[in-house]
This record gives C-alpha cells, structure tokens and sequence, in this order.
C-alpha cells in the first residue's frame, strides 16, 4: 500500500526544515507525486518568504511598558489553590471516572460521618454531669435501652447505667463540683425506677427465673445507697438533697423488690471504690468463673451448693467502681468455721466468722439492711437452708450521722420529689 | 546602556519556565521578558488571522494580559509556554472574529486593489504580507491556522496539533488540503509558476 499523500508532504516539509533534504531531493524520491509536490512545496515556501510581518516599530518600543502599565496584581489563591500548591499539581479527582469519583467521595463522606460518630460516642463515656458531651453520653444509653430486647436485657442495661450514675455522683464530689449532682441523681432514680418494675411486673409464677436478675438490683441497691451514705457528709448541705434522693430512691425500691423476691441470702458487696472501701481485708469479694458477667455485673451462679450465692458486682467504669479484689467472700450465711465473732452490734443470728482483723465500717454498720461483717475466703461447710436474718432497725452506738431507715422518719417517694432544675 | 546589555543577556539566559515560574509569584518584571521574547510571533499569529495591524497589535496586548491573570490559577504547570500562548491568542481570534461585526473586507482596501497588476513588486514590499493575509483570509479557518502555524510561525506538525487541539495525522491532512488551496490562490493571480 503506498504512502498517503499527506503524509509524504509532511515527510519532505520536515526534511527541508530539518535541513536533512532540498526539495529536489523530495520529488527525486517520490517521482509519481513530482508534479503535485512541486506545487505544494512551493506554496509553502511562498508562505514562508512572504510572511515577514512584524510589529510596528512605534509599537514595539512602547509595547513592554505599555503592558506592564496595565498587569494588576495578582488575585490571593482561594485557599483550595493553596491546598492544591501545597499537595501538588495532581491533587485532582477528575482523572478518574464520574462514577467512581461519586462513590469515592460518597464513601469518603459516609466515613467521616461513621468514625465522626464512633469518635465522639468514645468520648463521651468520661463524660460526667454539666459536660459537654454529657448529652451525648446520655443518648447513647437511652438507644441502647430503646434496642434492648426482653426484659433480662432492659433490667441488666438500668442497672449497669444505674451504676455508671453512682460512679458519676462519686467522682463529682471527688471533683468538688456536687452542684451536678442532681442530674446523675434523677438519671439514677430513672434507672432503678425501670429495673424494679420490670422484675416486680413479672407474674408469680415465673418470677424463679428472674431470681439473679433480682439479687442483682438489690445488690446494687445496696451497695448504691451505701455509697450515697459515704457522699453525703463530703458535701455542704446545700447539695445533700441530690444525695438523699438518691439514697432514698435505693432504699424504697429495696423495699419493693424484697417483698416481691424475698432474698434467701442477703447480698454482700464489694465496696465502690478503694477510697470509699471500709479498708483494707474489708468487704471484698471473688469472683468465681461460674459467675457470668453482664455489663460489667458479675453474677453469681444459682444458688451453687457450697458457696454463698451472691451477686458480686465488679468495676462498671475503668477504675471506678466496685472492683473486686482476689480476698475473702461475703459471708451471710452462716458460719462455716464454727467459731463466729460477730462484728458491729448487728442483731440477726448467726453472725458469721469474722477471719479478718478489720474491724467493720460504719458502712457495714449501717442499720437499714443486712450486717455485714467481714468473711473468710471460702466456707467450709455448705450454707444451710436456714432463712435469712431479717435486718433490725437498731442504731448501733456511736452512728450519729446514719441516715434514718426509710418509712420511719421520712417515706421517700423518688418519683414525686425531683430535686433537678 | 551596560546595564541595559547585561539585564538583556541575563534575560536570554532565563529559559521560558523560569519566566513563568517568577511571573506566577507576580514578578512583573519577567512576565515582561517572556512578553519581549514572544511579541513577534504572536503578533504575525494573530496578522496573519485577522489581517488588520492594529487589531493585531491590540489583540497580541490582550493575550498576555488574560495570560498574567491566568498564570496563578493554572493547575496543572504549562508543559509548554509556546503552545500556550497560541492556544491563547487562537481563542481570542476566534473570538474576535465572532464579536466583531461588518469591518470592511480585505479586498476592499485601497492598497489591495492594485495587487494584482504588480504582484512581483509587491512581494519586494511590506504590503506583500498583507496580500498573504488576504489570501489566507480565503481559506476555512482550520486551513488558515494550520498554515499559519506551520510555515508563518514554524510550529512543528506536533505543536500545531496542540494549538489546534488536534491529532498530528490531522494535521497533516489538514496541513496538505491547506496548501492545495492555496497553490490554486497564488496560481489564479499567477504569483507562482
């Protein structure tokens, strides 16, 4: 197939301006185009003698300053310009197809939006009454509860959330900041509020099942209003009512949850927190690997033969609350090693074997519930099927600052008497 | 005067990205020089598209404006600052010859008129630039650009293709069909045998 004509053109005119060929040398090589080529060389070469062109002199010698007269300066870069500067020239999504620039930047948003919220949930967690991003904190739970399915879940979320609002009050009187108080006392109140009448609703006869579910909210009842009772002369009495609304909202619905699940044990808990612990060999508890753990409450297997069942709670928060340590087991029951030493001034009997030199808090002391005295690690001999001592109200001596046992002196009604703003 | 002559070869020195390079940061100075440097051959550009000199030399002016006020804003670095002051000064044309309206035909220029009687002396004279204007005035304009580009201001067949956004074999073709017209111009007025 022969060349093209144009082709040949273009050949002979890049030889000629190369200066590898004359034009005679381009139609010697191409003879069948000899006389065509002659004419379109020629032409031009005609452009090319002709076109002499040039500015005016008049023009040109004014030309430079003319135009530097009339440059602005130059307009500052959006900042997308200096991002693109600074990035570099490629800095561009356009090389790649619409369809896959739309989805790279739809991902790319999707993602932001996704790891923005995981970000500021995460964060929210530390986040204590009159913070920021307490709300936040606050909601999460709040769609948590709304997701929870059945009532195992809805009582085991409002009694880890309970417990998360005791953590919360505590480390704001550590924080000296109590006039936040009233916020995690009212949440508290909501979730022990919750939980009681989810394990109260439930018909007579299927209330065996729930028998843990209920150890567990009197545990933390319990343990709830002890810590409450340790708060409450840290702060000035102007914010004691958070407290005692508190304390009060723990012991009434105590009440209620006995009368429907009348505890065979009486539980005994870990202390909140080592600074609020009655020291050390004091109240301590194990945890067993038959225990399961929900939501950070250990719960005790039901009602194991040879040790005490009771609901054991562990940390809620990260150093905060109710960890466990490896010594000594609550001991309601009665004692295993034969030769008790009650402790405190505590009425019902037995009263259990007292291993430790510890003597017992006012904590334990304190005359609504159960006597508390401290326990060996584990019994020796299985507890017996006697009932649980029915706790007394009597003060013991000394307690002048025991807040007094709910429906004598005052009937608190948690839900009548908000103290929040 | 020494001065003058050394600032001159310092400016010779500059290659074109180093100009643009400083004209981008808003040295005036150096955009100056690259505007001394390529003033002839946009201005035979644009001649030999509009054939009208002051158009041309008001045209040229305005190729470098628009190309000081887009120096900052270019993304991608100019590959070559040559090609783009045609492509440049090719938008203008075209839009020049859209927004103007009736101007008076080249052949009705007094100095035309004659050029057919003394066609050899007029290619002595400067008037014979303008016969060629006239001439490519003639010719698409596609035919006109690829001339102009290729023998008034010695583009290669690759450069042409950029200005004119074309592929080279394009061009070539383009560049074959241009001078075919043309030869039938200049034969018609039997300037060449």
């Amino acid at each position: 197939m022969s060349e093209p004509i144009h082709d040949i053109l273009a050949s002979c005119l890049d030889a000629v301006e190369s200066g590898d060929a004359t034009p005679g040398d381009c139609l010697a090589r191409y003879p069948q185009h000899q006389d065509e080529l002659a004419g379109l060389l020629a032409a031009a070469q005609h452009i090319e003698t002709v076109a002499r062109e040039r500015p005016a002199a008049e023009f040109r010698s004014v030309a430079r300053t003319r135009l530097l007269n009339q440059l602005p300066a130059h307009e500052p870069s959006s900042w997308l310009d200096q991002i693109r500067a600074w990035w570099g020239a490629e800095f561009t999504l356009r090389p790649l197809p619409a369809l896959a620039r739309n989805a790279l930047t739809a991902a790319l948003f999707i993602f932001l939006v996704f790891a923005g919220s995981i970000g500021v949930a995460k964060a929210s967690e530390s986040q204590l009454p009159g913070d920021r991003f307490y709300a936040i904190k606050t909601a999460v739970e709040d769609v948590r509860l709304a997701a929870a399915a059945g009532r195992d879940a809805d009582v085991k979320l409002n009694l880890s959330f309970a417990l998360r609002r005791v953590v919360e009050m505590q480390t704001l009187v550590e924080q000296d900041r109590p006039e936040h108080l009233q916020i995690a006392a009212r949440r508290y109140e909501q979730h022990i509020k919750h939980a009681t009448m989810d394990l109260t609703a439930v018909p007579a006869a299927d209330r065996d099942r729930y028998t843990d579910l209920a150890n567990l909210l009197i545990s933390v009842l319990t343990t709830s209003s002890r810590t409450f009772a340790l708060l409450l002369p840290q702060v000035s009495a102007d914010f004691q009512p958070a407290l005692d609304f508190a304390m009060a909202t723990a012991e009434y619905n105590l009440k209620l949850v006995t009368t429907v699940y009348p505890p065979e044990t009486m539980p005994v808990l870990a202390s909140p927190t080592p600074g609020l612990s009655a020291g050390p060999g004091t109240m301590t508890a194990t945890a067993t690997p038959t225990q399961k753990t929900v939501e950070g409450i250990i719960l005790p297997t039901a009602h194991p033969s040879g040790t005490p069942t009771v609901p054991l709670l562990v940390s809620v928060t990260p150093g905060a609350l109710l960890t466990p340590t490896p010594t000594g087991t609550p001991l309601p029951t009665p004692t295993p090693t034969g030769t008790p030493a009650p402790t405190g001034t505590l009425v019902p009997t037995p009263t259990p074997t007292a291993t430790n030199a510890a003597s017992p808090t006012p904590v334990v002391a304190t005359p609504t519930f159960t006597p508390l005295p401290t326990a060996t690690h584990t019994p020796v001999q299985p507890p017996t099927n006697t009932p649980e001592p029915i706790p007394t109200k009597q003060t013991p001596p000394g307690q002048t600052d025991t807040p007094e046992p709910p429906g004598q002196t005052k009937t608190p009604k948690p839900t009548k008497t908000p103290k929040t703003n | 005067m020494a001065t003058n002559t050394a600032e001159t070869v310092g400016t010779q020195l500059d290659t074109d990205d180093a100009l643009v390079a400083r004209s981008i940061k808003g040295d005036a100075a150096a955009f100056g020089d690259l505007y001394e440097r390529y003033l002839d051959q946009i201005y035979r550009y644009i001649f030999y598209h509009t054939g009208n000199r002051s158009e041309a030399e008001d045209l040229t002016e305005t190729v470098f404006l628009k190309a000081w006020q887009a120096l900052p804003k270019n993304r991608k670095p100019i590959e070559n600052v040559r090609a783009w002051l045609y492509r440049l000064a090719h938008n203008l044309v075209i839009d020049s010859h859209r927004t103007r309206k009736q101007v008076a035909p080249l052949e009705d220029h007094p100095h035309l008129q004659d050029r057919g009687a003394s066609p050899e002396k007029a290619l002595q004279t400067k008037e014979e630039s303008q016969q060629l204007a006239y001439q490519l005035s003639r010719l698409k304009p596609q035919f006109r650009q690829v001339l102009v580009c290729r023998f008034i201001n010695g583009l290669s067949h690759a450069e042409t293709a950029a200005v004119m956004g074309l592929k080279e074999n394009h061009v070539r073709v383009l560049q074959y069909r241009a001078l075919q017209e043309m030869r039938q111009f200049m034969t018609g007025i039997g300037e060449v045998t």
